[in-house]
């Protein structure tokens, strides 16, 4: 059985051992990636001596602006995904020559991360660009697959040549409301900032079962609001209550996102990208309520590199973590800087 | 006057001085240094609170009247506040001093000294925290002729913007130091000499070397010298002046930056410090405590190259071999290696029109 197949079928089905199947990942990724392959060397930390995925080396995601960290030649990729960067400093990429693994976590965790793992119909309001316009974008593939998968038709998105079509969204959740669609509004953190300083004397009621997903951070922008401001603009504005409410946590560098518990500001991950909140310092795990970086391990980043290290603060939980922000010297970066340069 | 400085001068270099012997117990912290670190920060310090070098600073820099001064404090290093105060004590004129909001203990301490000595010469400072309300601080701006200013280039324009366009403004912005090692000096010993540089003040202050340029072709070829210097000269060095803490994020930067060299090149660590080699002849991007990339050069011109691009940044270089001329319009020193942060930079005014 391939490696593509073991690692498909322990996300659809748990199936195997999860420390076995990252030790494989993590040779296959010795052999063919080059420049990881000579950081493991120098660390003295290869397949031949890693016993635990805990040991395996972690790639910072910095490390990804200098280096094409890919298991494959990179001008045979299907898809480039770049960091969002802020100015003109280099761009992290992430390369790919199959999406199924990216898909998958897709299919397994978007609909349930976002509250809708029921059956019943949904209409996208998108406050981004799609991807078909922004080719470059993980967040944008990831929301036009969902669209395309499970949106109701008139699903759309909002945005386009970075500007966001007010009227039109204004007009659609209108008409949802008076027709009772349930829709999934789904944007930045700062589209949503935006779209309410534009429409700053009204206020929608969605419909029951409508919910709301938010990515990106908001720390550092120009306009700095709390996440407990944003969710209380989201009560207030467009009648959707916290436990309708989800944040999404994903990074060029990985191929799966995490998502915010209902009704909490606490994030999970999927079983096949563990989390581990880690001192900076040792490399350790920290203990519940600490705060630590954020590291993973991403089986479905197989042609690239799994174990990778964050620049996120996060404070541990039994059964999570919570997102603090970057960590003061990183480099500021985000999906909400897509928006936030119109 | 003089003699109150010097008489103060001598009071902080006594072991036994009770202020002294605070500001090691509270005040090392506040700038992240160990207590030892502090203390050697304190010897280099108030060594140019000598009768001569008072003197030698008194030599006026401008002939417009300055009846009143503001000087505006950064918090990298205990240096530029001792500086501040020596130099304004020679102004002898009154003035306003912001100090760092998270570094006021050892300011305070100073001040304290001053008064112990000459209750006159203390009177010349008031002494106060940044604020979140500026409107004070700008009213003071608009009608004072002297300002000093340490931080940020921003921040520095922020303050010119609301000073009187007759005052004058000394401006101490962004500035960056680095090390050269020329191939007939690429040897222990100049690498001894560095440890000193890189370790006294865990690299904080602009006078800290950020990088140590390397020629090739001398006894230790550069990769030699990084490895040299990371295996045999750090530890024991380290172990006379250890680190002190971390500002918040700087162990997840060091992380990174660890990981980032990692790949270009060879990386050495310690508990805490990184010593790297890359042969990427580039001025590095990071400004991280006790983290020194080494880099290789060919030839002067190499040299000259990868200094062009923070050239107006560029205050002071440390030299081992050739004493060579560098022509920067902001670099205050070219000393040898192991005196980088044993400077006191006086005040330079801006040229009369």
């Amino acid at each position: 059985m391939s490696l593509l197949t073991q690692i498909e079928n322990f996300m659809r089905l748990r199936q195997g051992d999860f420390n076995q199947l990252a030790l494989k990942v993590f040779s296959y990724q010795y052999e063919h990636c080059a420049p990881y392959q000579r950081y493991c060397q120098q660390l003295q930390l290869t397949p031949e001596t890693i016993k635990h995925w805990h040991d395996v080396p972690s790639v910072p995601t910095d490390v990804f602006r200098e280096f094409d960290l890919c298991t494959f030649d990179p001008s045979t990729a299907k898809y480039v995904f770049q960091t969002s960067g802020t100015t003109q400093e280099s761009k992290g990429k992430h390369y790919y020559r199959d999406m199924s693994l990216y898909d998958e976590a897709i299919r397994l965790e978007f609909m349930r991360g976002i509250g809708l793992n029921d059956s019943g119909s949904v209409i996208f309001r998108m406050l981004t660009p799609s991807f078909d316009e922004v080719k470059t974008s993980s967040l944008f593939y990831m929301l036009q697959r969902a669209l395309e998968w499970y949106g109701e038709p008139g699903s759309r998105f909002y945005m386009s040549n970075n500007v966001l079509d007010y009227d039109a969204l204004q007009q659609d959740l209108a008409e949802d409301i008076a027709e009772n669609r349930r829709v999934a509004l789904i944007g930045t953190a700062f589209s949503f900032v935006n779209f309410f300083d534009h429409f700053e004397y009204q206020s929608w009621q969605l419909p029951p079962g409508s919910v709301l997903m938010e990515t990106g951070g908001l720390k550092g922008r120009a306009r700095e609001i709390s996440q407990q401001e944003l969710y209380q603009l989201f009560a207030s504005k467009l009648g959707l209550p916290a436990n309708s409410c989800f944040s999404e946590y994903g990074m060029t560098e990985l191929s799966s996102q995490c998502y915010s518990k209902p009704n909490s500001h606490v994030f999970t991950s999927p079983h096949w990208m563990p989390t581990r909140i880690v001192d900076a310092d040792t490399g350790n795990d920290v203990e519940v309520g600490e705060i630590g970086i954020v590291q993973f391990f991403d089986l479905a980043n197989l042609d690239a590199i799994s174990a990778i290290t964050t620049a996120d603060l996060a404070r541990k939980h039994v059964d999570g973590f919570e997102l603090l922000g970057r960590a003061p010297l990183a480099v500021l970066r985000g999906c909400s800087t897509q928006f936030e340069k119109l | 006057m003089i003699s109150a400085l010097v008489e103060v001068g001598k009071r902080w270099l006594d072991s036994g001085y009770a202020l002294r012997q605070e500001a090691i117990r509270d005040a090392a912290s506040e700038f992240c240094l160990s207590s030892a670190n502090f203390t050697l920060a304190l010897d280099w310090m108030f060594s140019f609170w000598n009768e001569k070098f008072i003197a030698s600073l008194q030599a006026p820099g401008t002939n417009k009247p300055i009846a009143n001064a503001v000087q505006i404090l950064a918090g990298n290093t205990p240096a530029v506040i001792a500086q501040a105060f020596l130099q304004g004590a020679v102004l002898n004129v009154p003035q306003y001093i912001k100090i760092p909001s998270l570094q006021t203990v050892f300011p305070r301490l100073l001040h304290q000294s001053l008064a112990d000595v000459s209750k006159e010469l203390a009177a010349l400072f008031e002494v106060n925290t940044w604020q979140n309300n500026y409107s004070d601080l700008y009213a003071k701006l608009a009608k004072t002729d002297l300002i000093i200013a340490y931080g940020h280039d921003k921040t520095i324009d922020l303050l010119k913007s609301h000073s009187s366009s007759s005052s004058i403004f000394i401006a101490e912005g962004h500035a960056v130091s680095c090390a050269v090692i020329f191939k007939e000096a690429a040897n222990r010993e100049s690498l001894d000499k560095l440890a000193w540089d890189m370790l006294s003040y865990d690299q904080r202050g602009c006078l800290s070397p950020r990088v140590t340029f390397i020629q090739e072709g001398g006894e230790l070829s550069p990769e030699d010298c990084a490895a040299i210097f990371a295996k045999e000269i750090l530890p024991s060095r380290v172990i006379q002046l250890s680190r002190g803490g971390l500002f918040p994020g700087e162990s997840a930067a060091i992380l990174q930056r660890r990981a980032v060299y990692g790949f270009r090149g060879v990386i050495y660590t310690g508990d805490d410090w990184t010593v790297c080699f890359d042969k990427e002849l580039v001025w590095p991007t990071e400004a991280l405590p006790r983290f020194m990339p080494f880099k290789s050069f060919a030839s002067l011109d190499d040299l000259m190259h990868v200094l062009q691009p923070v050239k107006k940044n560029l205050i002071s270089i440390g030299l081992a071999g050739e004493n060579c001329f560098f022509d920067y319009p902001n670099l205050r020193h070219v000393c040898e290696l192991g005196l980088m942060q044993k400077q006191f930079l006086p005040l330079r005014f801006p040229l009369e029109k």
